[in-house]
């Protein structure tokens, strides 16, 4: 394999794929830097071009425009709060904040480096592994894949922002709309009112934008005041990456997190930012400050999402199951290009395979580099005033939107949301419960409903099963532990406050009552 | 609802590939790409391109898409079996449509692919300048009679029509190692699908008239082909049934020993019959099967069904015309489309690595592919409906 690596390495530093990485790079961060379009609308972008293209050239170019949506899509996310794609809104809940307290370059300059580093890593752990992969995934059956959804829907419980019920409302909320739409397993519409629209439920592209971008902007134009106060002096770029090195060890956990969870076929890695968030935050000694521009909310959901696209090419290319809705697109595209997902691709085809994995490398480099030399300019968008910045982002991420089936529900759709969003902010209920709700819902009901329709209730014994089973469950009781000692430290500080300021009052009233005598 | 399936009209004869291929250079040769079948049956009115039939090949308008923009409408998400069919043939129209226009793809999901045909049947304007690519997510809501469906898939002109058929093979785990072991070993068989109203009714239906189907547990709802494809290689079920395209790509397993084909269900022939599956020459048919376990060649009512289902299988993957679009575009499209198939070396090369099977392009073979989705027997279909609502009531509504 390691001839073989070499020998890959090599094909693609050759001029021309260089050639196509470059021109891919170049189109996956344009469409990752704009609010509401991801990599999946990259893909269907570059597929009519790949025709007739030999299929290193072709997947060159593809590969090298996924990999580096979630590099540019942080912009957005942490100059002006919007998620740049479905994939990065986790990083708008510090990054942003960051970039509020004038620190956007130190933010971006985190976010960079790591997803680079998280990039690199996941490539590095895929080139690793991806000979022996196989069994691994076949070893996952439905049952399996019901309880990686669990464990998703468990994250909820670490997102909540301290209101375990408002975030379980929030969350159940979002299950409920996730099943909106033709049912997973039964011939059944669900809450379609005989809008066709509806039949195919709500995409998570307007889903995101409406909850995260339309309250923000809402904000943005009542304050009316630039988003940033100052820019941070010099030195802002290096901070950052001086963050990322300080935290080396979440940037590797949460590649490697990012990865395993590409590399499971089903679940889509949709919700991998915000699983990484969650672990990140729950590890944390001192998770005070996340939420608030904690730049470890920056590192984890960043390093994980370049590394998940790494992961989601094992069952793309090894079982032609798409491991995200951007794999999806590839999947064409490797037909197109005369491909066959299947064993061969780590057998016969095992260079092929391996130079789209030194893409992912490459492209991961050039796309860093590329936003860490538009920081400083791009970052100046937080000073510009709302009343002129709104207006058109309202225009770019209304086209966007737009774009995703050409269908006037698609604005509804998001400025519906947009509405439940603003509200939820406004009484500071957390959003990010509804995301994984919502995201889970269809893969988590048909998971059951295929575990019980095929094994009853014997998957439940299953060893997988039962590991996964025992995961959910320490984490609930560590977090809820955590949670009762924090409310019990505040319980107690308050006390303490309260029983000073009552012996303060006590000894005024005595020296009150000593001037009396006196 | 049925009634939109149109007149009932005997399947018109279908000749072997070869033969209409021969047909279709000698008239190629003359220069009259429409010469109208020489079976005396009627044709329906409605459609289009038999209509101007008659008319010399100098009147056709070959500036009519010059400077113009097609669209190829695809009722399905980028990626796809349906999309790959637009995307490759994009380039090939491009080239070959006289005035060498713009070919774009253009992609609507909503509904499941239901309406993109309404829209296509109903609300654009048939000028000429789309072709819907009538695919499996139009066809089977149109053939099973979902009540959203506003559009007639027996009435749009075929431009050229990409046949699938289907492949049941089992893991070599159940000690099956052909068909007539089947009956012996249902005990333990588990199938795995998406739903009995999409491409798997084809299995459905071969194993009712197999007389198997009831022994086998079946398990609903998998995401997709490739989902349940995967689950038989996981071992979460052990008899799987897909289309020939998917076979195609995931043929390594039978190379591995990790599945063996025991049906492969073939061609429709004029008397009935199955031919067998070029792909799958050793594997038998349906009716052959049968003629294995029973003594006998099929027959009743689920025989019958299947094979109205198969003729609409083979030509539900096809580019079509609105039927009140101009002859024309239909005429000079498919003239477009035979000069590659014929004349582009690269056609049958690239197609032939992700398709088993050749497209149906002759004015015969599209005659015939037209004539059979417009013969369909309304009572069989109606027998499926039946079926599928008594059998399957939690997954047919």
């Amino acid at each position: 394999v390691l001839d073989a690596a070499a020998e890959a390495l090599v094909n693609v530093a050759s001029l021309q794929y260089f050639g196509w990485i470059v021109l891919g790079t170049f189109v996956g961060l344009m469409v990752g830097v704009i609010p509401g379009l991801g990599g999946v609308t990259g893909m269907s972008l570059l597929l009519p071009f790949i025709f007739g293209m030999d299929p290193y050239s072709g997947l060159a170019l593809l590969m090298g425009m996924a990999a580096v949506t979630h590099t540019s899509d942080t912009f957005p996310s942490v100059l002006i709060g919007l998620p740049g794609s479905a994939g990065s809104q986790a990083t708008i809940l510090d990054g942003y904040a960051m970039a509020r307290k004038g620190e956007a370059e130190r933010a971006l300059g985190a976010a960079f480096t790591v997803s680079l580093a998280g990039g690199v890593i996941g490539a590095l752990v895929l080139l690793a592994t991806i000979t022996a992969i196989r069994p691994v995934v076949l070893s996952l059956g439905s049952p399996e894949l019901f309880m990686f959804a669990l464990l998703g829907l468990a994250m909820v419980g670490l997102l909540t922002g301290g209101q375990p019920f408002a975030g379980l409302t929030v969350g159940a909320i979002g299950l409920l709309l996730g099943a909106v739409g033709a049912a997973p397993a039964t011939a059944e519409y669900r809450f379609t009112y005989e809008i066709l629209y509806l039949y195919d439920g709500f995409p998570i592209a307007l889903v995101a934008l409406g909850l995260f971008a339309i309250p923000e902007m809402i904000d943005l134009l009542i304050d009316d005041r630039p988003i940033a106060k100052s820019m941070e002096l010099r030195g802002g770029r290096l901070r950052g990456i001086r963050d990322a090195w300080t935290h080396k060890f979440l940037v590797l956990r949460s590649a490697v997190f990012g990865n395993v969870i590409g590399v499971i076929p089903g679940l889509g890695g949709a919700v991998v930012d915000w699983m990484a968030y969650g672990f990140a935050k729950q590890t944390a000694k001192d998770d005070s400050q996340f939420g608030k521009g904690d730049v470890r909310g920056v590192i984890a959901p960043e390093s994980a999402n370049n590394a998940k696209e790494a992961g989601t090419l094992v069952p793309t290319l090894v079982f032609g199951i798409p491991g995200s809705p951007t794999t999806a697109v590839l999947l064409g595209g490797l037909l197109l290009l005369g491909l066959r997902p299947g064993p061969e691709m780590v057998g016969s085809q095992l260079p092929l395979t391996l130079s789209v994995i030194w893409t992912l490398v490459v492209a991961n480099a050039l796309g860093a580099l590329a936003c860490f030399a538009l920081t400083k300019q791009i970052a100046r968008v937080t000073t510009v005033p709302p009343k002129i910045l709104v207006p058109c982002l309202l225009v770019v991420i209304t086209i966007a939107a737009y774009q995703s089936s050409f269908h006037w529900g698609d604005i509804a759709v998001m400025l519906g949301i947009g509405v439940l969003g603003w509200w939820w902010k406004q009484v500071g209920w957390a959003r990010a419960p509804f995301i994984i709700g919502f995201v889970l819902s269809t893969p988590a009901e048909r998971y059951l409903h295929l575990s019980m329709s095929r094994y009853g209730l014997e998957w439940t014994g299953r060893p997988i099963v039962m590991v996964i089973a025992s995961m959910i469950v320490l984490g609930i009781v560590v977090e809820a532990v955590r949670q009762t000692r924090r409310r019990n430290r505040v319980r107690a500080a308050a006390e303490a406050e309260g029983r000073s300021a009552a012996a303060k009052g006590r000894s005024a009233a005595a020296e009150g009552a000593d001037h009396e005598r006196a | 609802m049925r009634a939109r399936l149109g007149p009932t009209i005997r399947r018109r004869t279908t000749r072997t590939l070869g033969a209409a291929l021969a047909m279709a250079l000698v008239l190629a040769a003359c220069g009259n790409g429409d010469e109208p079948d020489a079976a005396p049956e009627p044709e329906p009115a409605e459609d289009p391109a038999e209509a101007p039939a008659d008319e010399p090949e100098e009147a056709v308008d070959d500036d009519f898409f010059a400077g113009q923009t097609i669209t190829i409408l695809v009722p399905a998400a980028p990626g796809g079996g349906a999309d790959n069919t637009a995307q490759f043939h994009a380039p090939y129209l491009q080239q070959y449509v006289p005035g060498n226009p713009s070919v774009r793809v253009e992609h609507d999901t909503a509904a499941g692919g239901i309406a993109a045909g309404n829209r296509y049947f109903n609300q654009m304007e048939p000028d000429g300048y789309t072709i819907f690519l009538s695919a499996f997510t139009t066809t089977i809501p149109w053939m099973v009679g979902e009540a959203e469906v506003d559009y007639n898939v027996a009435a749009l002109t075929q431009l050229a029509a990409f046949p699938y058929t289907g492949v049941l093979y089992v893991s070599p785990d159940t000690g099956i190692e052909s068909v007539a072991d089947l009956p012996d070993n249902l005990d333990g068989l588990v199938k795995g699908g998406v739903s009995p109203t999409s491409t798997d009714l084809m299995g459905v239906l071969a194993l009712e008239v197999l007389g198997v189907r009831e022994g086998i547990q079946e398990v609903w709802g998998y995401g997709g082909t490739g989902d349940h494809v995967l689950a038989f290689q996981q071992g979460e079920t052990n008899i799987d049934a897909t289309t020939n395209v998917v076979w195609n790509r995931n043929s390594w397993m039978q190379d591995e020993g990790d599945a063996i084909p025991i049906v492969a269900y073939g061609f429709l022939q004029d008397d009935g019959t199955f031919a067998r599956d070029p792909l799958l020459p050793d594997v038998p048919t349906v009716d052959e099967a049968h003629e294995i376990l029973y003594g006998e060649p099929p027959s009743g009512e689920a025989w019958e069904a299947f094979k109205n289902v198969m003729a609409i299988i083979h030509v539900a993957h096809s580019m079509t015309m609105h039927p009140d679009a101009p002859p024309d575009a239909a005429r000079i499209l498919r003239a477009a489309l035979r000069d590659a198939i014929e004349n582009d070396p690269n056609y049958l090369a690239e197609w032939g690595e992700a398709n088993p099977a050749e497209p149906f392009y002759t004015p015969e073979d599209l005659d015939q592919s037209q004539a059979a989705i417009q013969g369909v027997d309304e009572a069989f279909i109606e027998w499926v409906q039946t079926f599928l609502s008594t059998e399957y009531p939690d997954e047919f509504g």
